[in-house]
C-alpha cells in the first residue's frame, strides 16, 4: 500500500548539513499496524512526516497504492482523499464542534450534507463521543479530544492513517481505550497505520515494530519496543 | 454561511486584538463619510447657488461669453420676446428670466463709483428665491413709465455713495449707439450678496429701465430654469439638435461651465478629501495587516494541520479573506451608524460654520447621509481589509507543513 524505496533526507543548519534518514525502505501493507520506534532525533519524525506525504524534500521514492508520488499538488490530493492524520497534540479545531472537526475532511472532498451527516454520526458513535457532538474542544478532556481527532482521521475510511506519539499525552487508561480503539477502526476499514511512538502500551499493538537509530532501520519486526 | 460562522468566532478568539481593529475601521469609516458628506453639502450648496445665479443654461448669442463688446449689447439678443416663448413651451422648464448686463457710473451728484449691473425682470427675484439679503428696504416693483425707475444697491456700494432708501441716485451709461445716456433712480433697497467684492459693485434695475438706459430692445443674457436640474443635460442635446437650432443660432451653456468657484472649491475638496481617503485607507490596511498577522502566526499550527488534511493554501487564505470582511463590515456598520447620528444631530443642532474666504456670511454646517457614499467607503474597505489579511496571511499558508505542524 506504501512503498519507501531508498530513502535519504538531510536537514541544512547554518553551514552544516545534517542527515536525518540513511537509505531507508518499507513497506506498509494494507491494514498493517506499523510502530516506529527509537530515540529522539533517530528520524522517526522524518519518516512519518514522509510516510504522510507531507514532505516531498528528500532523495528516493515514495508509492501509495502502486502511484509514485512526486509533486505537492499529487501529495495535496492524496493527503485529502487517501490519509487521515492523529497528532499527539490532538490539533482539533478550536472554533469548530467535535462534529464539525470530524466533518471537515469529508467538506474537503465535497460529499453532500445528508451523507456527511450520517456518516460523522457513525464516527461519533463508534468512539463514544456521540453525545459530546456539540461541544467545542476546549469543554472536552484530553482523551475526548484524542478519540474526536481518531474519528476525524478515519471518517474518510483512508487507506493510510498516520499517527504522531497519540498516546503521549493521555493517561494509561485513556491511551489504552485510545489505541484498542485505533486498531479495531483499522480493522473494521482496512485502513494502514503508521504510528511514531516512545510509547509501550501503544507499541504492543502494533502488527510491526520499526526501530530506527540515527536515521537508519536497526531493527523491522513483531517486537517490543523500548524507547 | 458555516464559514462566515466560524470566521466570526475566529474573530473572537483574540476581542481586544479584533475590538481595536474593528474600531479603527469604524473611525475610518466615520472620518471618510462624513467628510465626504460635508464635501457632498457643500458641493450641493454651490451648485443650487451657481445655478439660481445664473440659471441652469444660459443662452446666448455665440461667443457672448469670450469676447468683449466694443458697445453695450452689441452680442445681445434682440427677439429676447419670441426665444423665451420658445423656451417656455418644453414641459421641463420651470421659468425663463432675461437678463440686461451693463456697466457704468453711479452718482449722488457728489461723488461717483463705477457699478456693474443688472437688468430683471422684478419677478426674477422670487422665482429665484432667498438669494439676497435684503440689508434694508425691498426688492424692485414692477416698473412703470409713470413711476420713478427703482434701483436695488449692494450694501457697500450704498454706503460709499451714502445712500438711503427714498434717495436718489443717477445711473450714467453708455448707450448701445455709443452715446452717454443717464436716468435717475430711486433706492428701493439694500442688500448683501455675502460677497464683499460684489456689494461694492452691484445694483438691480428693471429690466425695461435697463434697456433705456443702454437704448436698446436687447437683452445680454436669457437663463433657462428647470424644476429638476437633471434635465439640464438631455435638454442641452434637445435645444443643440441641428432642427431645433433658432435663427440666428444661440449658444446654450450649461451652468457648470460659467460656475468657476464651484468647480475651485470641489477640485480643492477632491484633492484634500483623496488624500485624507488614502491615508484613512493605509491605517485600516495597516491595522488589519497587524491583526492578521499575530493571528495567523498564533495559529500556525492550526494551518499546518488543516495543511496536513489536504486543505489548499487557496481555501486557507479565503478564510482569514472571511474573517476580515467580518471585521470590515462589523466597522463599516458601526462607521455608517455614526455617520447617520451625525448627520441627524447637526440637522438639529444648527451649527453655524465660519464665513469662506472672500465671503461675509457663513453657512449651516451639515453633513449629508449618502447611501451611495456608505456603499463605496463599504466595498472599498472591505477590499483592503481583504487585501491585508491576504498578504499577512500569505506568509502562513507557505509556510512547510511539516514546520507549522511543530510551531510552537
Amino acid at each position: 500500500m506504501l512503498q519507501l524505496n531508498s530513502i535519504n533526507k538531510s536537514y541544512r543548519l547554518g553551514q552544516l548539513e545534517q542527515q536525518a534518514l540513511f537509505d531507508v525502505s518499507l513497506d506498509v501493507a494494507e491494514a498493517e499496524l506499523v510502530g516506529l520506534c527509537g530515540p529522539s532525533g533517530s528520524g522517526k519524525s522524518t519518516l512519518l512526516n514522509i510516510c504522510g506525504l507531507l514532505d516531498q524534500q528528500f532523495d528516493g521514492q515514495v508509492f501509495f497504492s502502486g502511484e509514485q508520488v512526486t509533486g505537492a499538488q499529487q501529495a495535496m490530493r492524496l493527503r485529502r482523499s487517501q490519509l487521515g492524520f492523529v497528532f499527539q497534540r490532538f490539533n482539533l479545531v478550536p472554533v469548530m464542534s467535535a462534529f464539525e472537526n470530524v466533518e471537515y475532511p469529508l467538506q474537503l472532498n465535497r460529499i453532500a450534507a445528508p451523507q456527511r451527516k450520517q456518516r460523522v454520526n457513525e464516527l461519533l458513535e463508534a468512539v463514544g463521543m456521540l453525545e459530546h457532538a456539540g461541544k467545542r474542544p476546549d469543554r472536552l478532556s484530553g482523551g475526548q479530544q484524542q478519540r474526536i481527532a481518531l474519528a476525524r482521521a478515519m471518517v474518510l475510511k483512508p487507506r493510510l492513517v498516520i499517527a504522531d506519539e497519540p498516546t503521549a499525552s493521555l493517561d494509561s487508561q485513556t491511551a489504552h481505550q485510545v489505541v484498542s480503539l485505533m486498531k479495531q477502526l483499522s480493522h473494521q476499514h482496512g485502513t494502514s497505520i503508521v504510528v511514531a511512538t516512545h510509547d509501550d502500551r501503544m507499541s504492543s499493538h502494533c502488527d510491526r515494530i520499526i526501530r530506527l537509530e540515527d536515521g537508519r532501520v536497526v531493527s523491522d519486526k513483531e517486537a517490543l519496543c523500548v524507547a | 454561511m458555516r464559514r462566515l460562522t466560524q470566521a466570526w468566532l475566529n474573530v473572537q478568539r483574540n476581542r481586544r486584538r479584533s475590538l481595536m481593529s474593528v474600531s479603527i475601521i469604524a473611525i475610518a469609516v466615520f472620518a471618510l463619510l462624513s467628510a465626504g458628506g460635508f464635501g457632498l453639502y457643500t458641493y450641493q450648496s454651490l451648485a443650487e447657488a451657481s445655478a439660481r445665479e445664473s440659471g441652469h443654461i444660459s443662452v446666448t448669442m455665440p461667443g457672448y461669453f469670450d469676447s468683449e463688446e466694443d458697445y453695450p449689447l452689441q452680442n445681445g439678443i434682440a427677439d429676447s420676446g419670441a426665444l423665451i416663448k420658445s423656451l417656455l413651451s418644453h414641459q421641463q422648464v420651470k421659468a425663463v428670466q432675461p437678463r440686461v448686463e451693463f456697466s457704468g457710473l453711479a452718482s449722488n451728484g457728489e461723488k461717483s463709483a463705477i457699478f456693474i449691473g443688472q437688468g430683471v425682470q422684478p419677478n426674477e427675484f422670487r422665482q429665484k428665491g432667498p438669494f439676497l439679503d435684503v440689508v434694508e428696504g425691498k426688492l424692485l416693483d414692477s416698473y412703470s413709465p409713470d413711476e420713478a425707475p427703482q434701483v436695488v444697491l449692494g450694501k457697500d456700494l450704498a454706503r460709499n455713495l451714502k445712500m438711503q432708501i427714498g434717495d436718489w441716485l443717477t445711473l450714467l451709461s453708455t448707450t448701445s449707439e455709443g452715446a452717454l445716456n443717464a436716468y435717475d433712480f430711486v433706492v428701493s433697497g439694500i442688500v448683501s450678496t455675502g460677497v464683499p467684492e460684489m456689494d461694492k459693485r452691484l445694483l438691480y434695475i428693471d429690466l425695461n429701465a435697463a434697456q433705456a438706459l443702454l437704448d436698446s430692445q436687447r437683452v445680454s443674457v436669457v437663463s433657462m430654469y428647470f424644476y429638476d436640474y437633471q434635465d439640464v443635460g438631455p435638454m442641452l442635446h434637445t435645444l443643440a439638435a441641428p432642427g431645433a437650432q433658432q435663427t440666428p443660432s444661440l449658444e446654450y451653456t450649461p451652468w457648470w461651465e460659467r460656475a468657476v468657484f464651484y468647480d475651485a472649491v470641489r477640485n480643492l475638496y477632491n484633492r484634500i478629501f483623496g488624500v485624507m481617503g488614502a491615508v484613512m485607507a493605509l491605517v485600516v490596511f495597516v491595522a488589519l495587516f497587524n491583526t492578521l498577522s499575530m493571528s495567523v502566526t498564533e495559529r500556525t499550527r492550526e494551518i499546518g494541520t488543516l495543511a496536513a488534511m489536504g486543505t489548499s493554501p487557496a481555501e486557507q487564505l479565503r478564510g482569514f479573506v472571511y474573517e476580515a470582511l467580518v471585521m470590515a463590515l462589523i466597522g463599516c456598520v458601526l462607521g455608517i451608524i455614526a455617520n447617520g447620528a451625525l448627520s441627524a444631530g447637526l440637522l438639529v443642532a444648527d451649527i453655524e460654520m465660519p464665513p469662506p474666504p472672500g465671503r461675509t456670511d457663513g453657512y449651516a454646517l451639515q453633513v449629508y447621509f449618502s447611501p451611495m457614499l456608505a456603499l463605496w467607503v463599504t466595498i472599498s474597505i472591505a477590499v483592503i481589509c481583504a487585501g491585508a489579511s491576504a498578504i499577512a496571511a500569505l506568509k502562513g499558508v507557505r509556510k512547510p507543513i511539516t514546520e507549522a505542524l511543530i510551531y510552537v
